[in-house]
């Protein structure tokens, strides 16, 4: 508490003062606010004060001990954006352009350091081709023919204003499953982080083909009540984070749903969606968090229902005789559920 | 532990249909869908990508890692978005009207303010452009073209890129 107390007093008379370079208790307090801490998932580690990040990769780290030293981390950063090399990440760019989010944070947080414009070509083209003014929060209800899909799906709609909603483009959070597992393995490495967890990117109309017509899945979408400079930050965390690295992927709890919330976390550091205890994270569960702290309206919700609801809309709208004139077509009427029809 | 116990088997009986199905909940992995293992799920042979699998057309892949960033080439838009919704463009065109109609214009460049034209033509063609039971993407795509390479109205509002 004193500690505490003499630090906050140290960054108090430090600001006043207003130093050119950040002074270490600057740069410890900020190393330690949910601002950074967010952007690289680090916990507090359950035994002492230390913390720890399970990003996959150690290029996504600038110090080699940045997995469990936010405060190293932070140092090596300042200096990583000072210079102008181009060999950070995975693809090799200058550390802004790989990094842009904590570029952008750092930038806020000592606006006088570094240059207001870097040119980050690759980043740019990127997020012109995405052209995103909304995110909406997907949630693909569960699949009635495999009990696998029980817990539903979570996904990430990028939405681009100025063209149709089908030409948008989707982020989702997947499992890298090898395909020569058996169930056990499969079961055992689901459950106990085995496999690796990654971020996709894809049309959306990849996802309504699958979902909504190939699975009969209905989906529900939020859109989420970000500001235009949120959205900005949120894609620049996306590039930084999914280019660079992975996530161990637990079927129960750190899945599909987990590492989109701690996108959004990162993107509002005030958000707390993944910090509750819980040893189920459904994503139905996630949704309700995103939604209640994220979207305003009720209104803004959309429900996409899925093929076999459309059709037997249809159906239950149509009079006997057209009704028997479809069940002819398709060849009887034992080729529909029973249930589903009303008549 | 029992709950463990519980839940892992529970799970092992529910993922091992997904193990070799590949269907799509939370858990399971992109890259067993990659593999069009379409079998089990008779929902699925239905799936465009399963007659035309040519998903990888086009892509500007910006793959590190194992991340898939799958972008479509903007010169590509058109075909690939024909070769994954077959049958949702089909159906539009049939009915002269949807979002699947619509947005195919979109990717080929034309305007809003022509899509009363465009969406009348396509019905009126249907019989020319879906001709075949299962025509190839490209040649669908090439009769469309024909048709607004026809149109003095849709000619000027699409860029044809």
């Amino acid at each position: 508490m004193f500690f505490k107390l003499t630090l906050l007093l140290l960054v108090t008379v430090s600001s006043i003062l207003g130093a050119d370079l950040p002074s270490e208790e600057e740069i410890t307090s900020f190393a330690t606010s949910s601002t950074w801490l967010k952007l690289y998932v680090y916990r507090k580690q359950s035994f002492g004060s230390g913390y720890n990040s399970k990003a996959s990769e150690d290029l996504f780290f600038f110090h080699q001990e940045g997995r469990t030293d936010p405060r190293k981390e932070l140092t090596q950063a300042l200096k990583a954006f000072q210079t102008n090399t181009q060999s950070f990440g995975q693809r090799k760019s200058k550390a802004a352009c790989a990094f842009p989010a904590r570029y952008s944070r750092i930038k806020e947080r000592w606006p006088d350091l570094f240059p207001d414009k870097i040119n980050c070509p690759e980043l740019e083209s990127w997020l012109s081709r995405l052209n995103t003014s909304k995110i909406h929060f997907v949630y693909v209800g569960s699949y009635p023919n495999n009990p696998a899909s029980m817990f539903g799906h979570t996904l990430i709609r990028l939405k681009n204003e100025s063209k149709s909603d089908l030409l948008d483009y989707t982020l989702g959070f997947r499992a890298n499953v090898d395909p020569n597992d058996n169930p056990i393995t499969y079961t055992a490495n689901g459950l106990m982080g085995g496999y690796h967890g990654y971020y996709h990117i894809k049309p959306y109309y990849l996802n309504l083909g699958l979902y909504n017509n190939s699975e009969s899945r209905g989906l529900w979408e939020y859109e989420l009540d970000l500001s235009e400079k949120e959205v900005e930050f949120f894609l620049k965390h996306v590039w930084e984070v999914s280019f660079n690295t992975g996530f161990p992927y637990y079927f129960m709890d750190e899945n599909c749903s987990f590492y989109l919330l701690t996108l959004l976390e990162a993107t509002r550091p005030s958000l707390e969606l993944t910090s509750k205890q819980r040893s189920l994270v459904y994503p139905i569960e996630t949704l309700k968090d995103a939604f209640y702290n994220l979207s305003k309206e009720k209104s803004n919700l959309t429900y996409r229902a899925s093929i076999n609801e459309k059709f037997y809309k249809k159906v239950n709208d149509m009079s006997i005789l057209e009704q028997q004139k479809v069940f002819d077509f398709i060849g009887g009427r034992n080729k529909v559920l029973p249930s589903d029809i009303r008549v | 532990m029992k709950v463990l116990l519980l839940l892992a088997t529970m799970f092992g009986l529910s993922f091992s249909s997904l193990a070799s199905d590949g269907s799509s909940g939370c858990g399971p992995g992109w890259y067993v869908l990659q593999e069009n293992s379409l079998v089990s799920s008779s929902l699925r042979a239905t799936t465009n990508g399963f007659l035309f699998p040519v998903t990888t057309i086009g892509m500007t892949i910006g793959s590190s890692n194992c991340t898939r960033h799958k972008i479509v080439l903007k010169e590509k838009e058109s075909l690939h978005f024909v070769s994954q919704n077959y049958f949702e463009f089909r159906s539009d065109s049939a009915k002269g009207r949807g979002a699947y109609l619509s947005a195919l214009a979109e990717t080929i460049g034309c305007k809003k303010s022509s899509e009363a034209v465009f969406n009348s033509s396509m019905k009126k063609n249907y019989k020319k452009v879906f001709g075949h039971k299962h025509s190839q993407p490209e040649k669908v795509l090439e009769e469309v073209y024909k048709i607004i390479l026809r149109d003095s109205e849709l000619v000027q509002s699409c860029s044809l890129s």
